[in-house]
């Protein structure tokens, strides 16, 4: 099949984003092994690496909890508020 | 015994919760079934199939009126390369294949050894169940932490907190998934590592009832479950699986986290790799997305499990890491509602006797370990090390696609006897590697 992209992908899973991010990326240094696995094991692309800091796009995420596995206590990460955050539709 | 809110807090309304929140509220305790989800089952994702037994046995309507997708009659296991796909399948009356047209209409008044489910549809069936029996379910709430007295080993559940105030309870039953934050929180679990968990990836993908039966040879009402290896997650320590739903497919990866980042690929590049693969086109084709989604698997076996009760709590699910992957099969939901029911008994035996301390709550841990469900747990105890093996995931594919090629595609040289073409195909591994997946197998089936 034609492979949807990430953004696509995304777009057809139901968000409603809570207006407080659930996630706290600040602690991780750019470039270190714990910021190349957290990028790379998230499947929503939430993680960005810029030269001086590692950004977080909370709304996206699918709350697998991937990251906080593979970021070795650098990464404050919780699920969001009740009722908020991705609501599986199929699941 | 001091005052409470509720008997017990139940955190959680997957099917480890629910079934719990089921068993108590038979029981004839008051029951608070919490869900940070909108509806139970918006927050919950799997390949999706479950083994219904145990759960047919504690909802006798199962085969009546659950929000099953598919009957699952048919199991695919591929070896997958980039260019071949070698594969075995497998059909079987004591799947509950039809035989005959006849038997293809006639709807099934018991359970099917398998079925397909999304969650999403599947679990608030379930929370109604316990809703139906008398737990009380409150949806949309998230649990921050559990309430406790004392500290160490000392350390004794009293309750949850939610926004700031706290539900008392005489006992909590933790089934708030893989994550476990909550007896993590309470340092009455460790923290899982990177190779004990695997993430898990899939697209859901309509396709429609009659081209799902065309192309997967199945009749209505009836599904098939395909795992894939090797060239499925391009080589990366895992597998793949294709499931039928009944209009939608889902399919997906699952990756070990540590193999994950040792591969230096990225998730999403592995999802696209999987549903941009020539070997499944014939099945994909066509089809179009309506919902990406991702979740954790435990994947450390019987030795992640460690201890399930506590002073006032009870760990139940994938919270407790109760999942199996053979290598052949995946399973979590079936042991979730076993875990859930034995809690849901054990919990009401230490509330009714006035004993949710440390000992009144063992006797959990105790059924648990006495359930099939443990048992099946430490049957396949060795395969997460024989998962960690290379030849799954790129030489056995490899070999068989040799052996297969030499068989079957004549060029006009004279053929070389089977014998020779296996030894050929076997010598592009070392003896030891053969050997050394063979008796990891053996020993972990």
């Amino acid at each position: 099949m034609k492979v949807p992209p990430l953004n696509v992908r995304l777009g057809a899973t139901r968000f409603d984003p809570d207006d407080a991010p659930h996630i706290d990326a600040s602690a991780l240094v750019p470039g270190s092994p714990e910021a190349r696995a957290v990028v790379a094991v998230c499947p929503a692309g939430v993680y960005r690496e810029t030269p001086t800091a590692v950004l977080a796009d909370a709304a996206a995420c699918l709350e697998c909890g991937a990251c906080l596995a593979v970021a070795s206590g650098g990464l404050r990460w919780t699920y969001p508020r009740g009722s908020t955050g991705v609501r599986f539709r199929e699941g | 015994m001091s005052e409470v809110d509720v008997d017990v807090a139940v955190v959680g309304a997957g099917p480890a919760g629910s079934a719990a929140a089921l068993r108590l509220a038979e029981r004839g305790l008051q029951v608070a079934l919490v869900e940070r989800g909108d509806s139970p089952g918006s927050k919950n994702l799997s390949g999706g199939v479950l083994y219904p037994a145990t759960l047919a046995a504690a909802v006798p309507s199962f085969a009546a009126d659950a929000p099953y997708e598919r009957r699952v009659v048919r199991h695919v296991t591929t070896l997958l390369q980039r260019e071949s796909v070698v594969s075995l399948d497998y059909t079987d009356s004591a799947l509950g294949a039809a035989r005959g047209e006849a038997a293809a209409a006639a709807a099934p008044t018991t359970a099917p050894n398998a079925v397909t489910v999304l969650r999403a549809h599947f679990d608030p069936w379930l929370a109604g169940k316990a809703e139906e029996a008398g737990a009380f379910l409150m949806p949309g709430l998230k649990v921050e932490a559990l309430a406790t007295q004392g500290s160490g080993s000392g350390t004794r559940v009293v309750g949850i907190v939610s926004d700031g105030s706290v539900m008392r309870a005489h006992a909590v039953v933790a089934a708030d998934g893989v994550n476990s934050f909550l007896a993590r929180g309470a340092g009455l679990r460790p923290d899982p590592r990177p190779d004990q968990l695997a993430v898990g990836i899939k697209a859901v993908l309509r396709l429609g009832e009659e081209r799902i039966e065309d192309r997967f040879g199945v009749g209505p009402g009836e599904g098939a479950a395909h795992a894939i290896v090797g060239d499925a997650t391009a080589g990366v320590a895992g597998g793949a699986f294709l499931y039928t739903n009944r209009d939608s497919l889902s399919v997906g990866i699952v990756v070990r986290l540590d193999a994950l980042v040792a591969s230096g690929r990225t998730a999403s590049e592995l999802i696209e790799h999987l549903l941009g693969h020539p070997g499944l086109a014939r099945y994909l084709e066509g089809a179009e997305l309506v919902e990406y989604g991702s979740h954790l698997v435990a994947e450390g076996g019987a030795a992640m499990v460690g201890d399930v009760a506590h002073a006032g709590l009870a760990v139940v699910g994938d919270a407790a890491g109760l999942t199996i992957n053979s290598g052949l099969v995946l399973r979590g939901m079936d042991l979730a509602v076993t875990s859930g029911l034995v809690a849901g008994d054990a919990v009401a035996d230490a509330v009714q006797a006035g004993d949710t301390s440390a000992s009144g709550m063992a006797r959990y841990a105790a059924a648990l370990e006495a359930s099939p469900a443990m048992a099946d747990m430490r049957t396949y105890a060795r395969t997460p090390s024989f998962l960690e093996r290379e030849g799954p995931y790129g030489p056995w594919g490899q070999a068989a696609q040799d052996v297969l090629r030499s068989a079957f595609v004549l060029d006009g040289a004279p053929r070389r006897p089977l014998r020779t073409l296996l030894r050929g195909a076997a010598r592009r591994q070392s003896w030891r590697t053969w050997l050394g997946d063979a008796s990891a197998g053996w020993r972990a089936l």
